[in-house]
């Protein structure tokens, strides 16, 4: 059972939020429950200290008399629950959310100034949640997650096609289907830390092994499914030969 | 003296040195050595390695007569290697680049000779026999105590009288003028040449001022050009101002007349309401309530909320850049919106390339989605645990190849482009704390750059 808090300083919105997720877990037989519906960040962090459930927030932006704001609420949240909704609930409609999902990975944002609008969105978030959920327990993809400065980053591993070591000290390039970042690290670390899975074929190649189409034996390069080349070191030769098939 | 006593004179000088250079560099060179206990570990290890290296190599030089040969050229190769080899310690030490490391060297060479030459006061019209005890003991008074403090006494002038912060400056800028860097590279030699012509190749005797003149003759020709380039500067920022404040006022204008609509509109909307309310019509007038906000919204929210994330972002260079950018977005009718999250003051990279790479994705944004239809744009700027992040991200209505993304010629817009991404990287590599991000994600095409600040 997914437990729900709600953060709200004004007492009527936070009681029709209340209200209206009590209904609708009811209608919609959600595996939910409201376990905190609080005025006050402290009072919501405390709750979280032996909480080992993803959990659902619905945070409001701006606490008045708080020792803190909604995204600063979010950053702790986080620290706890890494994987819980985040879902802010503002009177602001020039709210800053991609900077929220962006940051927290907040899943949605809810405008309260029209109660009709804020109902709609709260019943459309339960929605998407319970979604997630049951595809999350059914599939459960290997994902490598990385940090960039502020950010954590997760790409799934069937994705990566190779790691590069960059021209900058100890920076690596991550090459992905859809994605490519850099990110502080070592070949080595990376090496153990994949295991058999990648191939290192060259001082500054680290390859997916599933990802090899054939190996270009008179241009020492490996041609990815993709179409990408990366060259490999002699060494390698016999083994990739053997491994995987060979073309021109 | 045998060669392990040179070398060990030669370590005691250099150690000095080096760590002036080390100390003086921090006023010219961004970064900071020795960040945490590591880097502080690994920096003095570099030092400790580079005396060693340079103390070995001097004592060679010395014995095997490299530094008596003709004309001074035995000299002008030992300056010029020890040069590069604290260009490429600094290098090391403060994780600039190596060009501003090399123009930090020459500039402290420059500035440590001041010292210098007050130091030579002392041994003005000397010339010490080392073989000789006594003579040799004032040789290291000199080497040791008095010239590294006349050096120390220069630092403290440039730290405390803000002259570090103009060539700090000066070093950061990207076109460095020829004429000064040729001066720096080449004053060495003249300075060498100098002194010889005036003084000849025996004991001193004739003045020290020809080296004191060719100091001041450089600076002044420095704070000219500097000047020269520092009144361009601002007369491009008043313009870069002006033209924020015209954008400005057009906008306000906009929202004004905007305004002025929806108040005409108001007014025969309340009418209606009124008589809605005096009839108890109270879902009739909720509907109004509600249809009024969302109108209000469309008219006048937008450029609003526009303006008060531009309002956000205070580095001039950005703003500016942004405001033509949504200026041209309005032109060709492309959505567009702004999170600017946080006041956003300044970064470590360079405004000129901050604003290149900036300009580079925005461009490549619009130039997807211009004339398509459910485009849009979003452009972040977020400050947040000592990172700023610039995002752009744009409706993607094609295939973007993403290992020949960034590489010449490589563009998904037909001949004549395929640059811009090209000189985006290249920039991009000259910063070690600038982390780019490339992704599809959602049917958006973002791009990503990441700025260690601290």
């Amino acid at each position: 059972m997914l437990p729900i808090y709600i953060c709200e300083d004004d007492s009527r919105i936070r009681e029709a939020e209340r209200a209206w997720l009590e209904k609708q877990i009811l209608v919609e037989g959600c595996d939910m429950e409201i376990a905190l519906c609080t005025a006050t960040p402290e009072e919501l962090l405390e709750c979280l200290v032996h909480e080992q459930r993803q959990g659902i927030y619905f945070l409001d932006v701006e606490l008045k008399g708080a020792s803190m704001d909604g995204f600063r609420l979010g950053q702790e949240i986080r620290k706890r629950d890494a994987r819980g909704f985040l879902i802010y609930v503002t009177a602001f409609e020039d709210l800053a959310f991609e900077t929220f999902r962006y940051h927290l990975e907040a899943l949605d944002y809810i405008c309260k100034q029209n109660p009709e609008q804020m109902y709609r969105g709260i019943s459309r978030c339960l929605k998407v949640i319970s979604k997630r959920v049951a595809g999350e327990q059914g599939e459960r993809g290997q994902y490598f997650t990385v940090r960039t400065l502020d950010v954590v980053r997760h790409i799934p591993m069937e994705d990566i096609l190779y790691f590069a070591t960059s021209g900058r000290t100890h920076r690596i390039e991550l090459h992905a289907g859809k994605e490519r970042l850099d990110f502080i690290g070592s070949m080595q670390e990376l090496e153990e830390r994949l295991g058999n899975r990648f191939i290192r074929v060259h001082r500054a190649y680290l390859v997916c092994a599933d990802q090899i189409d054939y190996v270009d034996l008179r241009s020492r390069e490996i041609v990815l499914k993709g179409g990408e080349r990366c060259p490999f070191s002699r060494g390698m030769r016999q083994r990739l030969a053997n491994e995987h098939p060979s073309g021109h | 003296m045998s060669f392990w006593q040179i070398t060990g004179f030669n370590m005691c000088s250099l150690t000095i040195e080096i760590g002036l250079y080390s100390w003086m560099s921090g006023f010219l060179l961004s970064g900071s050595p020795g960040r945490g206990v590591k880097r502080l570990f690994k920096g003095c290890l570099a030092g400790l390695f580079l005396t060693s290296f340079l103390s070995v190599m001097a004592t060679v030089f010395y014995l095997t007569g490299v530094l008596g040969w003709r004309f001074g050229v035995g000299s002008f190769l030992w300056t010029y290697f020890v040069l590069a080899c604290v260009a490429f310690f600094l290098w090391f030490l403060h994780g600039a680049s190596l060009r501003d490391s090399f123009l930090c060297v020459l500039m402290l060479e420059l500035l440590c000779s001041c010292g210098e030459i007050v130091s030579e006061l002392y041994t003005f019209g000397n010339f010490y026999h080392l073989e000789v005890s006594g003579e040799r003991l004032q040789y290291l008074i000199w080497m040791l105590g008095i010239r590294p403090a006349c050096i120390f006494m220069c630092g403290l002038a440039i730290k405390f009288s803000g002259l570090g912060g103009i060539y700090k400056k000066w070093i950061e800028q990207e076109r460095i003028h020829r004429g000064i860097l040729t001066l720096l590279l080449i004053y060495p030699v003249l300075h060498f040449g100098l002194d010889r012509v005036a003084n000849g190749s025996g004991p001193r005797a004739a003045s020290l001022m020809l080296p004191l003149f060719l100091l001041l003759m450089i600076h002044v020709i420095f704070v000219y050009v500097g000047r020269d380039r520092q009144q361009k500067q601002f007369i491009m920022t008043q313009q870069a101002s002006l033209k924020q404040q015209a954008i400005y006022i057009e906008k306000l204008e906009q929202i004004q007349s905007e305004l002025r609509r929806f108040r005409h509109d108001f007014k025969n909307m309340t009418a209606g309401m009124y008589l809605q309310a005096k009839e108890g019509d109270l879902d009739a007038v909720s509907a109004f309530i509600q249809e009024m906000t969302g109108d209000f919204d469309r008219q006048v929210g937008g450029q609003i909320r526009l303006l008060n994330q531009l309002g956000n972002i205070h580095m001039l260079e950005v703003k500016s850049l942004l405001l033509d950018k949504l200026e041209g977005m309005q032109r060709d009718e492309i959505p567009c919106e702004l999170e600017v999250y946080g006041p956003f003051e300044n970064t470590r990279m360079r405004s000129t390339d901050l604003c290149r790479c900036l300009g580079i994705l925005v461009d490549n944004a619009m130039d997807e989605v211009r004339g398509r239809k459910d485009a849009r744009i979003h452009l972040m700027i977020s400050i947040n645990n000592g990172c700023t992040t610039f995002r752009v991200r744009n409706t993607l209505y094609g295939t973007v190849n993403f290992e020949r993304l960034g590489t010449a010629g490589y563009t998904t817009k037909g001949e004549g482009h395929g640059i811009g991404l090209e000189s985006y990287r290249r920039i991009l590599e000259k910063y070690d704390f600038v982390f780019p991000f490339t992704a599809i994600q959602d049917g958006c095409f973002v791009q990503e750059l990441k700025i260690r600040e601290s």
